[in-house]
């Protein structure tokens, strides 16, 4: 799940950190720039590690900030393709099921990555599983043939791909002088794509074997 | 900003964990300390504000913390000694590496849970193999700890960290001729105050000679 990254910027120290230690003033103010956020390409910024390397520090002309030059490494959260991960479910839509594990939200599991044979119960706005069929229409199954992905359970996903997006924001849009709100969905900068359709993954409670009906055998699900 | 590597090294669910645990006692320390001067030097000393603590990385930390120490994550039932226990135990397995640390952070202790993780699995192993490797992770279990970390107020258990414990990869640093262009009069490597480098502890957990 996490993982380091070596990276390397330049930090100005503004004059009223000169009396901390630089390494301690360094680290201060790189954590506020990367912290929480994402890096394109590298994945979401969680905090530095070490730092690697670091210059003297330089004043330049103009203003009276110490600037140095780091080397530092950096704990990023990037699931690698096909690591298996441990989530919690978020809210299902239509079109996906959403996962969380708190400190990052950007997860989906397309309707594509259930297992099958799925259906959406329109009245609960839950997707569920029939590991076993019994009737022709998925949604005429009894309640307890039917496995839930419900809101705040655990599940186990496989990660398929990740998708990093780079959107500007356009200029702010300003009708008869009053500057208005832009309600257009913004992609998230940093989103994963996982799978539940294979043996073994979906909610933990599936498998554990802490429910009678619905979880299956390795060997069943294989043949 | 310059990413050199964006994959370094892997770190397990549980180096994260030591990690921001440490991090977050020593600010509690340092906020303590911050507030005793304070007390200490009576009303009329008005030292300028500490800055404060940025909400985006305190934020992080909070959440990931509170993700790592949830009961269901095997974090709360892992230690530094019973990874080690658990990465030698697996070395007799022909298992890569990410799978290691998987099997490391997810602690599958039933087949469905372990299965997916071993890639190929018919192909490369025997099904015996699957409970073989469920008893070593069962062995390596020690009993759920909510209250991990120990309480910032101890200060003892803090200093012992070994931060780098198990780090899974060499870091890969730059060639030396890399900076040659630059302009580096003098340059001085941080590792003593903020962890010892990888191969500080290369006896750790997991073999490095691994591809």
């Amino acid at each position: 799940m996490y993982n380091l990254a070596l990276m390397k910027d330049t930090v100005a120290l503004r004059p009223n950190t000169f009396g901390s230690p630089p390494h301690i003033a360094i680290l201060e103010e790189l954590n506020k720039k990367y912290a929480n956020r994402v890096v394109h390409d590298v994945g979401l910024a969680i905090c530095v590690f070490d730092l690697v390397e670091a210059g003297e520090g330089k004043v330049r002309y103009g203003d009276g900030c110490l600037w140095y030059k780091i080397t530092f490494r950096l704990v990023v959260f990037r699931p690698f393709r096909s690591e298996i991960i441990v989530a919690q479910v978020k809210s299902n839509s239509e079109e996906a099921v959403r996962l969380t594990l708190e400190f990052f939200d950007d997860i989906y599991i397309p309707v594509a990555y259930l297992p099958h044979p799925h259906a959406f119960d329109p009245n609960d706005r839950q997707h569920f599983w029939v590991p076993d069929r019994t009737t022709e229409e998925l949604l005429d199954e009894p309640l307890p043939q039917r496995n839930y992905l419900e809101a705040g359970e655990y599940i186990r996903v496989r990660v398929e791909s990740d998708e990093f997006y780079d959107d500007e924001p356009g200029p702010p849009k300003v009708i008869e002088g009053v500057a208005v709100q832009d309600d257009t969905y913004r992609r998230p900068p940093y989103r994963i794509i996982c799978s539940i359709a294979e043996a073994g993954l979906g909610l933990i409670s599936w498998w554990d074997g802490s429910r009678g009906g619905g979880a299956m055998d390795l060997d069943e699900e294989e043949g | 900003m310059e990413v050199l590597n964006a994959r370094a090294a892997m770190l397990s669910n549980y180096e994260v964990l030591t990690l921001l645990s440490e991090l977050e006692a020593e600010r509690i320390a340092n906020d303590k300390a911050a507030m005793a001067a304070k007390e200490a030097a009576g009303p009329e000393h008005n030292p300028s504000p500490a800055a404060p603590v940025d909400t985006n990385w305190r934020t992080v930390e909070y959440e990931t913390l509170k993700w790592l120490k949830a009961p269901k994550m095997a974090t709360t039932q892992q230690d530094k000694n019973s990874i080690a226990r658990l990465a030698k135990d697996l070395r007799r397995y022909d298992l890569t590496k990410a799978e290691k640390l998987q099997i490391i952070n997810l602690m599958p202790v039933d087949q469905a849970a372990l299965y997916p993780i071993i890639e190929d699995f018919e192909d490369r192993f025997d099904i015996s193999i699957l409970e073989e490797i469920n008893r070593c992770v069962q062995n390596a279990m020690i009993a759920p700890d909510i209250n991990y970390p120990p309480a910032p107020s101890s200060n003892a258990g803090i200093d012992s960290y070994a931060p780098v414990a198990t780090v899974f990869d060499e870091p890969q640093y730059p060639e030396d001729d890399y900076y040659a262009g630059e302009h580096y009069e003098e340059e001085f490597v941080d590792e003593v105050a903020y962890g010892a480098p990888a191969e500080a502890v290369g006896d750790g957990a997991i073999d490095e000679d691994e591809n």
